[in-house]
């Protein structure tokens, strides 16, 4: 493993190909690939002195931190990495990993760079990362725990904005992966060669959809425990965070419900507190909870906030575990809402309803392509998750045509 | 109480305000305004809706020794006002967001806004301007261009009240303003030039010359550059005013000012030139610093979110909580750190809105 800080283009065109040159190394049994992979997953799970650091970086509490790692880490397990290393239809895609991945993490949550970079080492791509240097923590700690032959299969590159040195690290990878913004994506999409593939994971956000009727009293005490989780997970600030609650119902369901996520969220902040909260945040927070409670109703905590819309539409909240809550007359009614995000609705949580029909009536929606599963897993997706609706290993293999 | 009988008493305690500025003279008239501010908001309580049903909501219930402060952002979002839209006599509005939402503030009636917007001028701007009034240089659009806008609002006012002489130079024209800066300085009259702090820097980008304006001139800048394409450190662009217009730096005076409120704070320096550069808030104003997060009042001298209890604010609501980050400082001057700009450090979490934009 290499890690390079604010070094000049020519060192890391240098590094690009001396990672580029490990390809051979990487051929292997892909379970092989996955149980090494999964040793190195397993030390950043275990070591404890990463977590006040992570804190330190993310802004989340440690216990916040620790949930984090563990969920994500979890579903890393040998078994799902290796059942997903084997998953690539050969037939298909070819059986040729490329020569490079760049991963350009921009602006995530710290988790995400576990299964951004595991996912090419796992089919045998070399790969480059390009972190943050104010969030490199948890990727130089994997990095770190890798052991041959992916220790000199990856490297870590951080370095200030800087379109020429970017551009020399697109110019060398087969495929890119951008975890950022939409101007990111442009940005990286503009200056890579046309032979690059640019697979975008772009900001987003969540939704969650409660059918209020379809809980009986037991469930609906259950369900609002799961959702306070789907909130409060990374502070509201992940591109799968839960801004939004579409309660189909009445609108006193909708309060109803509102009054008891508030007390979730109260019980869970004992033992997930929420992280510090910056003053540009809190000035937005406060104007964000003065509308609701002066249109809408407002279930106010020490730490959260749920807002109930009323006589005028309620803006978007701020994250940091304040959310809305509306009422919808049904599943129409909820698709018309959410249409109008787009690619950049990432998730839809249900409650109250079976998932399938609302995962058809999404995949039918013309342009949104959510993951749809249940209230209180939308942050924990499963390690072999097809985001974007493309599979992992998208772009990571090729073949020569001989037909 | 009825709204008569708290205009009356507003109107008493502006006009027993007229020239106090020192800390020991706001401080004696601090008692009366509070008892007004708490009867204010039991009035607005009863009679604006979205009050009403902020304050009864328990918002802000972790600190109930004062009213409850109604965020700015209210009023871009629904009509903050105790009387129908049919009796607004004016609605000012907010500039536009990237939402395209502009808060307004409707009145009633203006003649608290002008008492208010006279004293506090008379007090600390206008404070040594000779009784035949001063050559006023305006940087922005006349009343007629922008019915809804405060600033243009109460620039025309001043132009009635401390003018010999008033002209508006807008849209920003260098020959205009040339001729009008040149014409100030032969006339020998002391001047006042007055604008926002962005056209302010428009003017800096376009003037080729220097000037020196006569003795007893002043120049007023208020607001920020949100939104804009340029901007410029307060300090960078004081000492570039005071070297284009030849100006004393105390002579260069800020003004702060909301759509939302009908008063306004200007720092001190006219009147107490040796002075700390702080803005001083009149004495019906009550201004307080607040935990960002909790929204209680803070020690002074800590930084927080600034609070402004406007006791002019008869038809809408007196106690506001802004987004602006400031100090408050012993005797109650304002140290202004900065409006919040709205976009957040969220991780990778994009807002509704953003995602709406595309």
């Amino acid at each position: 493993m290499s890690v390079y800080r604010d070094s000049p283009r020519e060192q890391l065109e240098t590094a690009c190909e001396m990672v580029r040159r490990q390809g051979p190394a990487l051929r292997m049994a892909p379970a092989r690939r996955a149980e090494i992979l999964h040793r190195a997953v397993d030390a950043v799970a275990r070591d404890e002195s990463l977590r006040p650091r992570l804190a330190a970086a993310s802004g989340l509490s440690e216990p916040m931190v620790e949930w984090a790692l563990r969920t994500t880490c979890e579903p890393a397990s040998r078994a799902a990495m290796t059942a997903l290393a084997e998953a690539p239809p050969v037939g298909a895609v070819g059986d040729r990993a490329v020569d490079l991945a760049l991963v350009v993490l921009a602006g995530n949550v710290f988790t995400a760079g576990i299964r951004a970079v595991l996912t090419p080492l796992l089919f045998g791509v070399p790969t480059v990362v390009k972190a943050s240097s104010r969030d490199d923590v948890l990727v130089r700690a994997l990095a770190e725990a890798l052991e041959p032959p992916f220790t000199q299969a990856l490297s870590i590159l951080s370095f200030p904005p800087d379109d020429g040195r970017m551009e020399a690290l697109a110019t060398h990878a087969d495929v890119i992966h951008v975890h950022g913004g939409d101007d990111t994506v442009r940005r990286i999409r503009a200056m890579a060669p046309a032979s690059s593939l640019v697979i975008p994971h772009g900001h987003g956000l969540g939704v969650a959809l409660v059918f209020a009727e379809g809980l009986d009293f037991a469930e609906r005490h259950a369900v609002t425990d799961r959702l306070a989780l789907d909130i409060a997970a990374y502070d509201g600030r992940g591109c799968l965070s839960p801004q939004r609650v579409y309660v189909v119902g009445s609108p006193t369901h909708a309060i109803e419900l509102g009054d008891r996520l508030h007390h979730a969220l109260e019980r869970l902040e004992a033992r997930l507190p929420r992280g510090p909260l910056p003053e540009a945040v809190a000035a937005q927070q406060m104007q964000w909870r003065g509308v609701a409670a002066a249109t809408g109703v407002l279930f106010e905590g020490r730490a959260h906030s749920v807002a109930v819309e009323e006589d005028a539409p309620l803006p978007g909240p701020p994250g940091y575990r304040n959310v809305s809550l509306h009422s919808v007359a049904d599943e129409a009614d909820f698709l018309d809402a959410v249409r109008p995000l787009g690619p950049h609705l990432k998730v839809v949580g249900v409650a109250g309803h079976p998932i399938a029909p609302i995962a058809v009536a999404l995949d039918h929606a013309p342009g949104l392509v959510p993951r749809v599963c249940d209230v209180g897993t939308m942050q924990t997706p499963p390690f072999d998750l097809w985001p974007e609706a493309l599979p992992p290993w998208h772009g990571l293999f090729r073949r020569v045509e001989t037909r | 109480m009825n709204r008569a009988t708290l205009h009356e008493r507003i109107a008493a305690l502006i006009e027993r305000s007229a020239g106090a500025h020192r800390a020991a003279e706001r401080a004696g008239l601090a008692d009366e305004r509070d008892r007004l501010l708490q009867d204010l908001a039991t009035y607005q309580g009863d009679v604006v809706a979205p009050y009403r049903r902020l304050a009864g909501a328990g918002h802000q219930s972790l600190f109930d020794e004062w009213p409850p402060a109604l965020p700015t952002e209210v009023f871009r979002h629904v009509r903050v006002a105790a009387h129908p839209p049919a009796e607004d006599v004016r609605v000012f509005r907010t500039s536009g967001t990237t939402t395209g939402a502009r808060g307004e503030h409707p009145f009633r009636d203006l003649a608290l806004y002008d008492l208010a917007a006279r004293t506090a001028a008379r007090t600390l701007l206008f404070a040594d301007a000779p009784s035949e009034g001063m050559r006023l240089v305006i940087l922005a659009p006349d009343e007629g261009e922008a019915p809804d806008s405060s600033l243009s609002y109460m620039l025309a006012r001043f132009s009635e009240w401390f003018a010999s002489s008033a002209r508006f130079v807008w849209p920003l024209d260098a020959d205009a303003l040339v001729a009008a800066l040149s014409e100030a300085e032969a006339s020998g009259e002391p001047t006042a030039v007055l604008g926002t702090s962005f056209a302010f820097v428009h003017a800096e980008d376009s003037l080729e010359r220097s000037f020196t304006l006569p003795a007893g001139s002043l120049l007023m800048q208020t607001g920020g550059f949100k939104g804009r394409s340029r901007e410029v450190a307060p300090d960078e662009l004081r000492a570039a005013l005071t070297a284009r217009y030849g100006l004393p730096e105390h002579r260069v005076v800020g003004e702060y000012g909301m759509t939302e409120l009908s008063s306004q704070l200007y720092e001190t320096t006219i009147v107490d030139p040796g002075g700390a550069r702080l803005y001083c808030p009149p004495p019906w104003v009550r201004v307080t610093a607040v935990d960002p997060e909790r929204l209680e009042p803070l020690p002074e001298g800590t930084r927080g979110l600034l609070r402004i209890d406007d006791a002019a604010n008869l038809d809408s609501v007196a106690c506001l909580q802004t987004a602006d980050s400031a100090t408050v400082h012993p005797g109650g001057l304002v140290e202004l750190h900065g409006r919040h700009p709205g976009a957040l450090p969220r991780g990778c979490s994009l807002a509704i809105e953003e995602a709406l934009e595309r």
